[in-house]
Order: C-alpha cells, then structure tokens, then sequence
C-alpha cells in the first residue's frame, strides 16, 4: 500500500466521522420528512418571494430584470398554492402579495406582466 | 473464512439492492423528496450496522483445552476478526484519512456558506439581479438546504459503504457485471436525453464564497440566457458554495486518481481495475462539467459511477 497508516488516532476518526455522518443524514432524513409538511414548505417558498418582492421595490432593475423577478415571485406564489390547495394562512398571505405585488407592477414607468397570477388559487375566507 | 464471506456476501447484496431501488426512485420520481428523506434514513441505519460489524470484538479468549469443536469455533472467530482488520487497516490508509478529512471540511464550508452567504458576481457578466438578490439577505431556505445537505450526505456514506466491501474481487466482479453497465447505459441516455454545454463553464478563482446550499435551484430562474447554456452542476456548486466548494470537490478524487495511476503503471498489478476506475471519474467529471439539464437523473447516476469507483480505488490499496 503506497499509503500507510501514521497513528492508530486516524482510525478512531475514521470510523468516529462516519459514525456522525450516519448520525447526521439521519436527522436530516427526519427533518426533510417533517418539513415535508406541505404548509412549512408553502411558508418557506413565500419568505423568499417576500424577499424578491422586497428587492423589486428597493432597487432600480433594467425592466427585463424586474420582468424576469416577477415572474420567479409568481412561480414561487404559484407553486405555494398548489402545495397547500386552500389553506387558510397560506391563501390570506398569497391574497396580500397578490395586491402588493399588482400594485408594484402597475407604480412601474412600463407596467409588469403578471403572468401566472390568475392561476393562483385562493380559498373563499382570504377573500 | 468461508462463513465470513458468505456474511458478506449477503450484506453486499443487501448494499447492492437498496442501492438499485434508490437509484430506480431518484429516476422514476426526480422531485419527490421523500425519496431522499427514506433513502437518507435507511443508508444511515445501513451505515451504522456496518460500523458496528466492524468495531465488534468477536475474539473470544484461547480456549484451555484444545478439543476439535472448540478449534474450529475459535478458529473461526479469529478468521473473522483478521478478515475486519484487514478492512480497518484499509481505511487506516492515508488516501482514505485524507478524503474523510476533506469531506468533512466541505461538508462543514457547506454549512458555513448557507449561514454566512455572500453576494456573488458572476464572471462580471449579467450580474444585476444577482447582486441585488444577494445583497438584500435573503432568508435561509431550510427546506432547500436540508435537501441539499442529505444528498451530499448520502454520497457520503454510500462511498464509505462500498469502499468497505473492496476487499473481495468476488463482490468487485459482482459489480462490475451489474453496476458498470447501468452505469454507462445511464451515461449514454443523460448524454441523448440531456442538454449539455461544450466547451464548458469553469468559475473563475474571484468569489470564495457562495449564496449557500439550495440558493443556485431558486437562482436558475432568474438566469439570463447566456447564463442558462452553462448552468451545469459546477456552475450551481458554484453559485452555492464559491470556487472553494466548486473545485474543492474535485480534490477529494486525487489520492484515489493517484492510486488509480499508480496501478496502471505498475506493471506486476492489476491493471483492468484500476482502468475502469479512471475511466470511470472522467465520465463523472464530463457528467458534472458538461450536462445542463435533468440534474436528479444525474445524481442517480452519479451514485451509481460513485460505488463502482470507490470499489476500485478501495482494491486499488490492497496488497494482493
């Protein structure tokens, strides 16, 4: 073996590191199962579209940039929606950005096209 | 011996199975978490039923009396525990020490760049939104980042596994008749399925640090054109993890590719090993530099050229 053990401490961290690295995918496997829940998922989707929405204000984008912004903002509202068909919370807060977001494209000097806004579902109460 | 390796032979086939249902889940549902959540707990489990086989102490003391049932029981034990050693001083190797060393060390700049990300410009071409984006602090995406986190884990612990049952040429020729060809036929159909992009992207050495683990799945959208022929695996590790991630991977082949090379060159040693190993790595790194498109179907690949690989490296340091 061109390689040869330097100290018996290499084995024990050896073996300690895939005992974490087991340890480790396992929790992760549990955790992806548990935020596998389909409204966790819609919520975490919505804070980044939050965020993007954000950045579409703040900042002075060519239009192509903001146009493509926007439509990544309604993909992620898009795909929200349909992991949790007509949940409460998660309708009241695509409703909200719904507005705000109509409201940011009309303010724009040549108004955004909102692409996949109308196959946004909501349930009736965030209505 | 013989006892042992029918053992190993059955846990080889057990490593065999699950790895071809995994496989065959990441393939037929590319976006189903679950399939990884499963997969992540399952190989871990896996993992752990192998580390406790290797650390048992089966030695039992010398028995007094010497009579022919209890030297055949002892004898057998002592085989066992020899034939653990011999696996244990493998991993004992420099090579191995050198790419858990290095495997933790990604895995811990993985966790520090989706924590700490960082603003990125990419090749100073089309970096508006980029740079915007990124600077406005976007909230970690955990969901993004777990997923992330246990694909890198299972590759991890899938080399691991197969790199223990390196020592038998029975279970490599078992995989070699197996493995292999799914392997390339996998190869040959991301290769006509699959966009690719000649001559390549490679990420210039200006931003170490990355927009962290699952930033590059939301980035994809909002990428230009121009930037969309090279969005290839690098390309994303780039994006999420800097140069240091994007290349550093890489690195952690070398001492295996070193081994390989060393084979070949050897005369006195197996060379046909050794040579698909090789052969092996360029289809993986082609796979990681050039494809653009069904990143799931490669990463089912991936794993697949990953076990074959590490299978050859393995016997690669074995003094036969």
């Amino acid at each position: 073996m061109p390689f040869k053990s330097h100290s018996a401490n290499s084995r024990s961290f050896i073996l300690g590191s895939m005992s974490v690295l087991s340890t480790f995918i396992i929790i992760l496997g549990v955790s992806l199962c548990l935020i596998q829940s389909p409204q966790k998922r819609a919520h975490s989707y919505l804070d980044i579209a939050d965020s993007y929405t954000q950045a579409l204000q703040e900042f002075s984008l060519s239009t192509a940039d903001e146009q493509a912004l926007l439509t990544h903002i309604e993909n992620l509202m898009y795909k929200a929606s349909v992991i949790t068909p007509y949940h409460d919370d998660v309708s009241k807060r695509l409703l909200a950005m719904q507005e705000n977001l109509t409201m940011t494209s009309f303010k724009k000097e040549d108004p955004l096209k909102l692409t996949y806004m109308s196959e946004i579902s909501f349930t009736a109460d965030a209505r | 011996m013989s006892q042992v390796f029918l053992e190993e032979r059955r846990s080889y086939l057990l490593f065999l199975g699950l790895l071809f249902l995994t496989v065959l889940f990441i393939f037929a549902f590319p976006s189903a978490v679950l399939t990884y959540a499963f997969a992540a707990i399952i190989w871990g489990l896996l993992g752990f039923v192998r580390l406790s086989y290797f650390l048992q102490n089966n030695l039992k003391p010398f028995p007094k009396i010497l009579d022919l049932p209890s030297t055949i029981l002892f004898g057998l034990s002592k085989e066992d525990q020899e034939a653990k050693e011999f696996v244990i001083k493998r991993l004992d190797g420099m090579d191995f020490v050198f790419w858990t060393i290095c495997g933790v060390g990604l895995m811990a700049w993985m966790i520090y760049c989706s924590f700490h990300p960082a603003a990125l410009s990419i090749n100073g071409k089309n970096t508006m939104v980029f740079e915007h984006v990124a600077s406005h602090s976007l909230p970690i995406n955990y969901y993004d980042l777990a997923l992330s986190l246990t694909q890198y884990g299972l590759i991890g612990i899938i080399v691991f596994l197969s790199f223990t049952y390196s020592h038998s040429r029975t279970l490599i020729k078992w995989t070699f008749y197996s493995i292999v060809p799914v392997y390339f036929l996998a190869v040959i159909s991301s290769f006509i399925l699959f966009k690719g992009a000649l001559p390549g992207y490679f990420p210039p050495l200006d931003s170490a640090k990355g927009m962290g683990l699952g930033a590059a799945t939301g980035k994809a959208s909002m990428m230009t054109e121009a930037m969309r022929t090279h969005d290839t695996a690098l390309f994303r590790r780039y994006i999420e993890l800097g140069w240091v991630g994007a290349y550093g991977l890489y690195v952690l082949f070398l001492p295996a590719c070193f081994l390989l090379v060393r084979n070949i060159a050897h005369r006195t040693r197996a060379t046909i090993r050794p040579f698909i190993g090789i052969v092996i790595v360029l289809t993986l790194f082609l796979l990681d530099m050039y494809m653009t498109e069904g990143f799931a179907f490669l990463y089912g690949a991936k794993l697949l050229g990953l076990v074959c690989f590490a299978l050859c490296w393995g016997a690669a340091g074995y003094r036969r």
